[in-house]
């Protein structure tokens, strides 16, 4: 008898399920304007370990800048203190692109596809927090979240208590037919160019048009913050803001 | 696929026992509670029967014996019952031969099994006459055998068959065919001298009914009454045909479909196998690990006190236990049994697994011990533990059935021995964790 009695299932896939091939959604014609946070960098970047929660992860992020005394990390000051902080939601796809639109090694030799798709093929986290209002499908985007970018390293609940009405961030409604264009315009900062080779790259891997999702809650029991990491390739390069905070996490950081 | 034995089992019309009332539905087929029954007795699953008094227990439990050509072991359930001397008998040859040659002779050599233990039928009437210790005697027989001076010997009679597995090994395989049936009054402490039943005993029993959810039609009445033949007393069939064979032959078919099981059904079963065992245990509670079975001492206090869920969460998280294996064993057997009873009743009925282990929790949770708070059950269904187990059973459908792209999803992965993507691991949450 074979020991994995998986094996022995026979189950038809049709193609059509959305957790596996999530629905297209039409290229937004007229991306919302959202004021600029990020940092441009072009630079290397160093791919950290998997670290078991958010906060771990945080904490190691700020760890080795703090060891490497590293000078393009960008910082935040909370409560007067200077923290390194994560990667925007935008600057993790901005250091996908230009890494994937980098064909050479400094030696001149040519990059293979495999590795110009490096950070493509793996899950990015972001200091950016989604809040959800309980009870409601409302949530707010914070490009750079300072209550994640400031998280006590000890802790590993499933997200962050938050006051919805005072968290600063942008509005959005996720029952609404245009929330996933709105949140990835605001995710990306406006920036359509982006967008498109994110569309570019998506398209030559699958073969097909597909437009990435935004993983949302909504009707949660009280009102919680998360973070929003962008999947890999496999996932069609999804937003994820239904992530537990105590599940693992990878950031990517700029050489220093 | 239509099964030709269980199409015969399905043909067998009980003798005297009147009850067209419907039971559950699969498929658009509508069960009876004769149906219910003999689809239980096809995968050898023991069968109690519960309720009031006169309402035809007895005549169904008779009814049964019949299907077994009367071949039963009976037991009244009664205190001074000593389950073991029904299957016990003195070796006087023993005894004879130690005393001519002078030699001694044990306990376990004077007493030997007698041809009791090769009867496909135990029948416990009124079994819960005796005290809850004095059950403790029936557990061994629900499970199959009877321990005689610290030897167990099997029940039922065997018969050889050859089974093969997915691979295509075969083997060779005794079948031993032996079921137990059981019927107890209960009620609001009318029937002096009644107790009640432990926990264990009742998960042996694998089904409880409480025929009072399902009375005779009226119509049915009137079958009763004309053919009495104006007697009042149980009636008893005189020699029936012995069915034993075909029970036994359906059992084993049964057993090989274990082996070779529906490829299309088989991931399906393994998912709600896990949900039974493990989705029904989450609460959300972190510091009980989210586990009803962790938090068993303060359950379901704490999840009423801490006013834990929201809707329909709540009645999931207060009222209903997770299955021990058994019990889901239990619950997936009988799903299997009634998928195929119901398709040898009628050819074109198509049943889902998700359906049949749905209507099979509604039967066999209501009384297993996986319905735990009686006083929000006395308060929301009128203290009644059948009609908690439909409506959460139907609560439960409604919640698989919103989760059925994921639940769809998890196969797809499984099947093709995929790791799960992010966005399954990340929608596996809470009670659908053990989908993972």
């Amino acid at each position: 008898m074979k020991t994995n009695p998986w094996t022995l299932v026979k189950f038809v896939d049709d193609g059509t399920n959305p957790y596996l091939y999530p629905k297209a959604e039409p290229v937004p014609a007229a991306p919302t304007i959202i004021t600029p946070t990020s940092s441009g960098f072009t630079g290397d970047y160093i791919l950290m370990p998997r670290s078991n929660t958010y906060a771990l992860g945080v904490e190691a992020l700020r760890q080795a800048c703090t060891q490497e005394k590293n000078q393009h990390q960008p910082k935040v000051v909370i409560n007067g203190r200077e923290f390194y902080r994560q990667n925007s939601f935008f600057e993790n796809g901005l250091a996908r692109i230009i890494d994937f639109n980098t064909l050479t090694h400094p030696d001149g030799t040519p990059r293979t596809m495999e590795e110009r798709l490096r950070y493509f093929n793996t899950w990015l986290d972001s200091s950016c927090g989604v809040a959800y209002q309980a009870k409601t499908t409302k949530l707010k985007l914070s490009l750079v979240c300072l209550q994640l970018i400031g998280i006590d390293k000890d802790f590993a609940g499933t997200f962050l208590p938050v006051d919805y009405a005072n968290f600063p961030g942008t509005e959005l409604d996720s029952s609404s037919s245009n929330f996933v264009r709105d949140s990835w315009m605001t995710l990306l900062e406006g920036d359509n160019k982006v967008y498109q080779e994110y569309l570019a790259v998506l398209k030559a891997a699958k073969g097909t048009d597909v437009i990435p999702g935004f993983w949302k809650r909504q009707n949660t029991a009280t009102d919680e913050l998360r973070a929003v990491c962008v999947s890999n390739l496999d996932s069609n390069l999804g937003a994820y803001g239904n992530n537990y905070l105590n599940l693992g996490v990878r950031f990517l950081r700029r050489s220093p | 696929m239509n099964n030709p034995t269980l199409a015969r089992i399905v043909a067998l019309e009980a003798p005297t026992y009147r009850n067209t009332e419907k039971v559950l539905t699969l498929g658009g087929t509508e069960l009876t509670l004769w149906d219910v029954v003999k689809a239980s007795l096809a995968a050898r699953l023991n069968i109690g029967l519960y309720g009031g008094a006169g309402m035809g227990k007895s005549q169904l439990l008779a009814d049964v014996q019949g299907l077994f050509g009367n071949n039963a072991s009976y037991v009244l359930g009664r205190n001074d019952l000593d389950i073991k001397s029904l299957f016990r008998e003195m070796n006087f040859a023993a005894l004879k031969e130690a005393r001519e040659k002078g030699g001694k002779v044990s306990q376990q050599d004077l007493s030997q099994a007698t041809a009791e233990i090769y009867r496909p039928l135990v029948v416990v009437e009124e079994i819960n006459r005796c005290a809850e210790i004095v059950q403790n005697q029936l557990f061994n027989i629900f499970e199959g055998f009877i321990e005689l001076d610290g030897k167990k010997y099997p029940l039922g009679g065997s018969k050889l068959k050859v089974f093969h597995d997915v691979d295509g090994k075969k083997w060779s395989q005794n079948v031993r065919y032996s079921v137990g049936v059981w019927s107890a009054n209960f009620g609001n402490g009318q029937y002096t001298g009644t107790v009640s039943m432990d926990k264990a005993l009742k998960e042996r029993s694998h089904l409880i009914i409480d025929v009072d959810n399902f009375s005779p039609k009226p119509s049915d009445l009137d079958a009763i009454l004309l053919s009495s033949g104006g007697e009042v007393r149980l009636k008893e069939q005189e020699k029936p045909k012995d069915k034993t064979s075909l029970f036994t032959e359906a059992f084993g078919q049964f057993k090989q479909g274990a082996y070779t099981p529906n490829p299309q059904e088989l991931g399906e079963e393994l998912l709600m196998f896990r949900y039974l065992v493990f989705g029904l245990d989450y609460l959300p509670c972190e510091a009980g690990k989210n586990s009803k079975r962790v938090m068993k001492d303060v359950w379901p206090g704490k999840a009423e006190e801490d006013n834990i869920g929201d809707n329909d969460e709540k009645l999931l998280y207060r009222i209903v236990y997770p299955a021990s294996v058994r019990g889901a064993m239990s619950i997936i057997t009988l799903a299997r049994s009634l998928r195929e009873y119901a398709q040898a009743k009628n050819p074109k009925t198509k049943v889902s697994v998700m359906d049949s282990v749905i209507e099979s929790f509604k039967l066999v949770g209501a009384y297993s011990g996986m319905l735990e708070n009686p006083q929000r059950i006395r308060e929301q269904y009128a203290g009644n533990p059948y009609r908690a187990a439909s409506d959460i059973g139907d609560k439960l459908k409604k919640r698989l059935g919103s989760h059925r792209d994921l639940m769809d999803a998890v196969l797809i992965c499984k099947a093709q021995e995929k790791p799960l993507p992010k966005s399954i691991v990340d929608a596996c949450v809470g009670e659908y964790a053990c989908f993972k």
